[in-house]
């Protein structure tokens, strides 16, 4: 069943498997090989209307999107008992495309970690490596596709939780452009840096999902009005000669010799390509202290985002309860997991009073070098490449208990999330171990069309691309 | 550690007393990384915004979800009206 959206749809259209039929597959694979990972948190089939141009293939959905009728959890005890009363834009979006739903995936909670450790539910577990992480937080979109107990899924990154996740399991991960995408029905964590975008085996099939889900939406005031593109079609051209850059100080750094040489690997590839290749220094603000300036944005962000978890709208409330304080602070602090209470803790304190101008109007500055920082690197090339994550997949418990070292695994892909710009995640070979590297490519603002167009050549040109793993192909 | 009573505090949370000593430790390591951030030189420059950042106005116009939605999602309801403990 390792099949991609473009194959099985090409394989509808010639009558030689039906929607119905895909689905039984996938229902009978993740009742047999979901129990050894434990990427799904609900498997609930929906149905839409079948019709072009996702022909009725189902998608995996992060559970922290609402589809009308279905339980949201965010991976979290808090959301305890809710069911969703609407469909967020994506998903309105998916349906219109004619896509079907296959069930939720798990998630570190509200999208806090880097490993799906922080799951109030359990931990989803690598399919390359039973003892590792998938990565996180999209950690059960990545290994539902990687393991093919789906054909494509939804992931949102927010300092690089569709990217990391990809690299880990060896598939495609893509986050557009801060914009392209709504945001609307996505429960939020910070919303400067949240973006929805496709976790899947093929860049083709990134692009076709991209087309389904992009787009301005009312209800959505951060969503740009640029137009979209036929991305489905437009990723099979070869782009013209471009100019890439490797930061240099991207592969000085702490990063393992294996995935250092994967990305080196894939450079030598592009020039081979008839790609011009140069080596790139970004002013040193965005690997000194994009780490940092995260750690301010987006606890701030979704200390405000989480003041919604009362427990007075829905969700869990604590029983415990005398007055209405003591309901608030019970219901979170019974409902909320540790993680989730460190950021809303640090979020908080940045912004009291008397701070504010020390943490966060300092971090909204720092995050302008950043951006400034890609804007004279995107003027001298058109393309920037560079490893996902320092590392391969680490092993389940590796870094749990130390929540510094989990933050500054994702040191590739925060500055990039900062600046808003488009990346993907792609797989550009395997560690001595046999893991999945990544490699991440990033585009120039909206121009998500020669991200998928360069990725595109890569993966043709390399050979490399999705395989199931041994312990999940049929015998 | 008063302190951070006082901002679990604000935030609606509790720390429980024997997870307060591991909880500020593990606090204060990230301030700590956080604080590098003194040193970048922001002299002159202007905060950062939105990329896409533009006013858009939509009617005011009151959109409620039936009745019930209400009953299936409150914690605590009563004839489709939410019920919290009581405040006066």
């Amino acid at each position: 069943m390792n099949e991609t959206i473009a194959g099985l749809k090409a394989q509808i259209k010639s009558k030689a498997i039906s929607a119905e039929e895909i689905k039984e597959i996938l229902l009978a694979r993740i009742k047999r090989f979901d129990e050894k990972i434990n990427c799904y948190l609900s498997v609930e089939f929906k149905n839409s209307r079948h019709g072009d141009p996702l022909c009725g293939i189902p998608i995996a959905i992060k559970d922290n999107m609402n589809i009308e009728g279905m339980k949201t959890s965010c991976a979290s005890k808090i959301l305890d008992g809710y069911v969703s009363p609407y469909n967020a834009t994506v998903i309105e979006r998916l349906a219109n495309s004619g896509a079907s739903f296959l069930g939720k995936t798990n998630l570190d909670e509200f999208a806090m970690g880097s490993s799906t450790e922080n799951s109030a539910f359990f931990t989803t577990k690598n399919p390359y490596d039973l003892t590792r992480v998938p990565g996180g937080s999209s950690g059960g979109s990545a290994a539902a596709v990687a393991a093919d107990l789906a054909v494509a899924a939804l992931g949102s990154d927010t300092g690089g939780s569709i990217r990391q996740p990809a690299s880990f399991c060896g598939v495609v991960g893509l986050k557009p452009t801060y914009g392209r995408v709504s945001r609307y029905g996505l429960v939020a964590f910070a919303s400067s840096l949240d973006q929805i975008g496709p976790i899947t085996k093929t860049v083709e099939d990134a692009a076709i999902l991209l087309e389904a889900i992009a787009g301005f939406d009312p209800k959505d005031s951060t969503t740009s009005e640029k137009k979209t593109e036929a991305w489905s079609s437009l990723v099979k051209n070869r782009p013209e000669r471009l100019k890439i850059g490797l930061p240099v100080e991207y592969l000085n750094g702490e990063i393992e010799a294996d995935v250092a040489e994967a990305v080196e690997n894939a450079a030598k590839l592009f020039e081979k390509e008839g790609m011009e290749v140069k080596q790139i220094e970004l002013s040193g603000t965005s690997s000194k202290y994009a780490v940092a300036d995260y750690y301010i944005i987006a606890p701030a962000e979704a200390s405000a985002n989480l003041a919604r978890f009362d427990g007075v709208k829905y969700g869990y409330r604590s029983k415990e309860a005398k007055n209405l304080d003591q309901m608030y602070k019970l219901t979170r602090t019974e409902g909320f997991g540790d993680e989730v209470k460190r950021r809303i803790m640090l979020g908080t304190y940045v912004l009291s009073s008397g701070y504010y101008d020390a943490y966060y109007l300092k971090a909204q500055k720092v995050r302008r070098l950043i951006y400034n920082d890609f804007v004279s690197a995107f003027n001298e090339v058109d393309i920037i490449i560079g490893p996902v994550a320092p590392t391969t997949a680490f092993k389940i418990g590796e870094k749990s208990t130390d929540p510094l070292s989990m933050y500054l695994s994702d040191l590739y892909t925060i500055p990039v999330s900062l600046a808003g710009l488009p990346a993907i995640s792609i797989p550009c070979g395997t560690d001595k171990k046999g893991l999945p590297i990544g490699l991440q490519i990033v585009g120039k603002w909206f121009d998500e069309t020669r991200l998928l167009q360069i990725a595109n050549l890569f993966e043709n040109s390399s050979g490399i691309c999705h395989r199931t793993p041994e312990l999940f192909t049929e015998e | 550690m008063k302190e951070v009573k006082r901002i679990a505090s604000l935030a609606k949370l509790s720390i429980k007393e024997n997870e307060l000593e591991s909880f500020v430790a593990e606090f204060n390591k990230i301030l700590s990384y956080i604080d590098q951030l003194s040193k970048a030189d922001i002299e002159d420059v202007s905060p950062y915004y939105e990329l896409n950042r533009q006013d858009r106005f939509r009617e005011d116009v009151v959109e409620s979800y039936p009745d019930e939605v209400i009953k299936k999602i409150a914690p605590e309801e009563s004839d489709s009206q939410i019920v919290v403990p009581r405040i006066i």
